[in-house]
Formats: structure tokens, C-alpha cells, sequence
């Protein structure tokens, strides 16, 4: 086992390296726990399915009296499973510091912000192929496959992701377990997707308006409807553009935010 | 002894969690070719500064250097030159070990041709290649182990830091581990810088740091360290250890030390000793006395009053 000559990558190849490496890492779970992932597709489909079927009778929107429920209702529901896929994924920087898989990277070349990309490249890819999965489904939600507008459809994906894959990173970098984590879920992430626009249109006025407006989700879910009906969705509380513009300041923000934080906040103790 | 210029100095570091200091101005140095073990229970600092060789944690005061380069800004080619094993495993149980090896090459930032040979090299060295597909939540511990030690050399660094590399690994694997370490050294270009907490594995490093209280009590090779304490030890196993050590301090005049219920008595000519102590202690007070060569673990107990096996808290630390 003789040792050679050590060699100092560059920025560039450590970095790159890092990046590719836990890209490819999160692929190789998804392709190996495929029976993990699938329900983290069936869930949200189920409850679409359930929920929307359930609500079909009461739930009117003034002015879109033919809007049905499961239509209205999908958008989020793909929200939801991008949600749950970041989440479930994310869990992985806890499980990953108490059993020495982050500590390995911590004293390799590699910089902190590439462990931040390369977690977030990965499991966007996850998220994508997830939301693909649950895209299966839009004909029985009522979007024709032909008539969604799909470039502007996978940037919103691309974008939510990114942004809900650093929120999801952040928290995961700052509790100490998987318990705290699952608390975290369900008293801030799951209520928040709740008053999205997810499951029901954004009031006139109000405290929920005001809590909507700051909710970086509506923003998710608003952009993915205008998307699915086409481009411009007449449900929606904003115009297209400005859903994706905020998405997309949603997505670089929380990435930095989670760069920052893995520079800042040291979470190793021996 | 070996002379070549070293690796790793590390001069007067002192470390504090909060206002509790657990490291108390540490030097040491390791060189090129050699097994430095960290000595010391559990608390006592060992890990706490691995982790300051690592950059994982800043220095309060002293310097860290590798290869001459600080630690205070750990950058690209200071981490190249440093190799780390945790006491976990940092593996993936998922993936299988050639892909392991391979996700650690690249966070390495190693070229492709070099990932693929440097890969083969760890999975030989480590004794795996015959397993290199399977994925490593089949492997045994000790398995795991040498594949860790492999992939914290895939980059060639100067120095290996390896954090309690042996805990809850069988005999087997414990010497097939060490085997590993053994052949790094005996290749020359890399120091070796360990912690244990067991004599077994200590006896085994060529230069030994006893660490008690976040402070260096003692260095020099185990035997250097073993002449410190007197030709034999003899162990009286007892209920009442405090009327057998009276007993034999106020009967013999000799000293005695505690060692959980254990006295320990440290002599010349421990046949003899023996002898007196049965004829001095009360009937009936001995469960058991036996004669043993003194070992690493008497001698830090001799020189700290502490046991190996102790686990020291931080408050303990800190007091």
C-alpha cells in the first residue's frame, strides 16, 4: 500500500468532484429504494384522489362554477410530492452527520457550498423524476398532456425544487435529530403547503392572504398551475410571470441561505 | 528512531467547549513512517483534537501545522494532504464498496485515470476486491473498517488520522486492521496518528502521547513508557479493597494503587511480594492474587491515578 505523490486538485475538479459525486449518490438511492420513493408518490396521490373526490360537491369558486375539485386541487398535490420527496431526502444530512458520511466530506478538498449543490442537484433530479411520475395522472385531473405548457411546467418543478430541497437542507442542517426534523415537517412545512393555494383559492384580504403572500409554496403552486392550463390559469392570484419570478428568488435565495449556513454553523463534535 | 522532518506539529493547543477547556496547550509531532497513538479514556481530549487536525473545530490558542501549511484556514491543499477515519464508518450502506471508494475519489477531486487506479489499489489493499459489487451493508465491521482505511488513503495523503480505529472489532479483524496501518507505515510516506483507549493497541504504535485531562503526561515508545513502572505488578482481586490496601501499605510498607475493586501493587521480586500479602491480609479478604508484567495501562494509571477504562466526563475534564 504504498502511498504516492499527494496531489492538490483544483477548486474546480474538488468541487466539480463533490458535486457529481453526491449527485450520483442520491440517483443510486432512488434507483435502489424504488418501493421508498413510490410511496412517496402514492401518498399525495391517494389524498388527491380521496380529497378530491370527497370535495367535488361543495367546492365552488365564485366565477368558475365547472372548476372541479381534482382540478383545482392537482397542482398542489404535485407540490406535495415534491415536498415530501425533499423532505424524506433531506433527512438524509441528519442520518448522514450521526453516522460519519457528512464528517468525510467536511475534511475532504471539496468547499461547503458543493455539498450544498451537489445534495440539492440530487435530489431535485429525485423530485423531478417523482413529479414526472405523479404528471402521469393530469388527463384524470382534466389537463390534456398536449395543452400543458411544459418548458414553463419543468422550470416551475426545477425551481421548487431547488427551493424547497435548500429550505429542507437548512432545517436538517440545524436539528440535532430525525425526531426534531419530523417535528419541524409537521408543524411548519406541512401547514405551510396547507395555505399554498393548495387545497383551496387565496382569499381577497386577511390574515391566510397575508400568510400566502409570504409562503415561498403559493408561489410553486401558482406558477405549476398556469403551466398545466396552459400558461395562464384563471384561478390563479398572480400572473404567470410574477410566480416565477418569485420562485426563481425563492430558489437562489434558499440556496444561498444553505451555503451560508454549512460555512457559518459548524455541526461537528467529536 | 526516525529522524525525518515531520508531518504534523502541533504547538501549545488548547481548546475550550464554552468555558470548558479540554485541551490544555498540546504539542506533539508526528513524522513520516511512524504510529503515533493518542493514549487515553474516554474524554480525555483524543478525539477533540483529531477533530482540530481536521478543521472541523478552530483552535482557542497554539497552531496546527501539516506539511507546513495551517490549519487555521484548512484550504484545498491542506485537506489533500490529510486522510481521516471517524470511529463511524463513513461509508454508504447502500452502495457497494467499488462505489464507495469511487464517491470518495471524486470528493477527493481525483482525475479520472487516477480515481480507477487508486480505486483497484484500496480495494486490494483493503482485501475486498473479490467483494467489490456487493453492496456494504452485507459486509461484517471489520470489513467496513479496512474499506474506510482505503478510502481515507485513495488520495495519498501525509498523514492518516484515525479516530479509535479498532472499537467493536473482533480479534480477527482487529489484527487484519492493523496489518493494514502496519504496511502504510512500513511504506515510508505517511505518519500515522491514532487514537485508543486500549493498551493492546498501543503496544503496537512505535511512538505513544498519554493523554489525561486534555493534557500530554507522557510520551516515548510503549517500552520507554513501561520502564517507568517496576519489574512487576501484582493484583489482589477483592470485596473490601480499602482494608487490603491498608493492610498491605501498613503490614509491608508498600504503595498501592486502585484499579476499580482491583490493588495494585507495583514491586520487584512480585513472587515474593505475594507471599507477604497473603500472610498479611486478613483470611478470607482475597478472592484472587496474581503476578503480571506491567503493561501500558499500569503505567497510565501510575502516572495519572486514572484507569483506561474510565470514562471521564467533560465536567471531569473541565474540573
Amino acid at each position: 500500500m504504498s502511498a504516492q505523490e499527494t496531489v492538490s486538485p483544483s477548486r474546480f475538479a474538488s468541487d466539480g468532484g463533490a458535486i457529481l459525486a453526491l449527485w450520483q449518490r442520491d440517483l443510486k438511492h432512488l434507483a435502489r429504494e424504488r418501493t421508498r420513493w413510490l410511496g412517496v408518490v402514492i401518498q399525495p396521490l391517494l389524498i388527491w384522489a380521496l380529497l378530491g373526490l370527497g370535495m367535488g360537491d361543495v367546492f365552488k369558486v365564485e366565477g368558475l362554477e365547472g372548476l372541479d375539485y381534482l382540478t383545482f386541487f392537482y397542482p398542489g398535490v404535485i407540490v406535495m410530492v415534491i415536498l415530501f420527496t425533499t423532505v424524506f431526502a433531506t433527512m438524509a444530512v441528519i442520518e448522514d452527520r450521526t453516522q460519519g458520511f457528512l464528517q468525510q466530506m467536511a475534511v475532504a478538498p471539496a468547499s461547503r457550498g458543493s455539498m450544498v449543490l451537489g445534495k440539492v442537484a440530487g435530489v431535485t433530479t429525485v423530485a423531478m423524476v417523482q413529479a414526472v411520475l405523479c404528471l402521469a395522472v393530469a388527463p384524470l385531473a382534466g389537463f390534456s398532456l398536449g395543452s400543458i405548457a411544459w418548458p414553463a411546467l419543468i422550470a416551475a418543478l426545477i425551481l421548487g425544487s431547488v427551493g424547497l430541497t435548500s429550505l429542507s437542507f437548512c432545517l436538517a442542517w440545524l436539528v440535532t435529530s430525525t425526531h426534531a426534523y419530523h417535528a419541524l415537517m409537521s408543524v411548519l412545512l406541512l401547514p405551510l403547503w396547507m395555505v399554498s393555494g393548495a387545497m383551496f383559492p387565496a382569499p381577497e384580504s386577511g390574515v391566510v392572504r397575508v400568510i400566502m403572500d409570504l409562503n415561498p409554496m403559493t408561489y410553486s403552486v401558482e406558477a405549476l398551475r398556469h403551466a398545466l392550463h396552459g400558461g395562464v390559469s384563471e384561478v390563479s392570484a398572480m400572473t404567470p410571470a410574477f410566480s416565477m419570478i418569485a420562485l426563481t428568488g425563492f430558489a437562489v435565495g434558499m440556496t444561498g441561505v444553505a451555503i451560508w449556513l454549512t460555512t457559518r454553523v459548524q455541526r461537528w463534535r467529536p | 528512531m526516525n529522524t525525518e522532518h515531520p508531518i504534523l506539529v502541533i504547538e501549545d493547543a488548547q481548546f475550550a467547549y464554552g468555558d470548558r477547556v479540554v485541551l490544555h496547550g498540546v504539542d506533539l509531532q508526528v513524522r513520516p513512517g511512524e504510529i503515533v497513538g493518542l493514549l487515553g479514556p474516554n474524554g480525555s481530549g483524543k478525539s477533540t483534537l483529531l477533530a482540530l487536525i481536521g478543521g472541523l473545530m478552530s483552535l482557542d490558542r497554539g497552531r496546527v501545522l501539516l506539511d507546513g501549511l495551517t490549519v487555521e484556514r484548512p484550504d484545498s491543499a491542506y485537506r489533500s494532504r490529510l486522510g481521516f477515519v471517524f470511529q463511524a464508518t463513513c461509508l454508504d450502506d447502500t452502495l457497494t464498496a467499488r462505489e464507495n471508494l469511487a464517491l470518495s475519489a471524486r470528493l477527493q477531486g481525483l482525475s479520472s485515470a487516477a480515481r480507477e487506479s487508486r480505486v483497484e489499489a484500496m480495494l486490494e489493499a483493503s482485501g475486498l476486491s473479490s467483494r467489490a459489487d456487493e453492496p456494504i451493508k452485507t459486509f461484517s465491521g471489520g470489513m467496513k473498517r479496512r474499506l474506510d482505511i482505503g478510502r481515507a488513503l485513495l488520495h495519498s495523503p501525509k498523514l492518516l488520522c484515525a479516530d479509535e480505529p479498532t472499537t467493536g472489532l473482533d480479534e480477527l479483524s482487529f489484527h487484519r486492521t492493523w496489518t493494514q496501518l502496519e504496511q502504510l507505515r512500513d511504506a515510508g510516506e505517511t505518519g500515522i496518528l491514532l487514537t485508543t483507549h486500549r493498551p493492546a493497541e498501543a503496544e503496537r504504535c512505535d511512538r505513544l502521547i498519554f493523554i489525561a485531562d486534555g493534557k500530554v503526561v507522557a510520551t516515548g515508545t510503549p517500552d520507554e513508557l513501561k520502564s517507568k513502572v517496576a519489574q512487576d505488578i501484582v493484583v489482589v482481586e477483592t470485596d473490601s479493597p480499602n482494608e487490603v490496601s491498608a493492610a498491605i501499605t501498613e503490614g509491608l510498607g508498600l504503595e498501592t494503587r486502585r484499579d476499580g475493586s482491583s490493588v495494585v501493587v507495583e514491586c520487584e521480586l512480585g513472587h515474593e511480594v505475594i507471599v507477604r500479602i497473603v500472610e498479611s491480609v486478613t483470611r478470607g479478604r482475597i478472592h484472587s492474587i496474581h503476578l503480571k508484567r506491567p503493561g501500558l495501562g499500569d503505567v497510565f494509571l501510575k502516572l495519572t491515578g486514572a484507569s483506561l477504562d474510565q470514562d471521564l466526563t467533560l465536567e471531569e475534564v473541565a474540573a
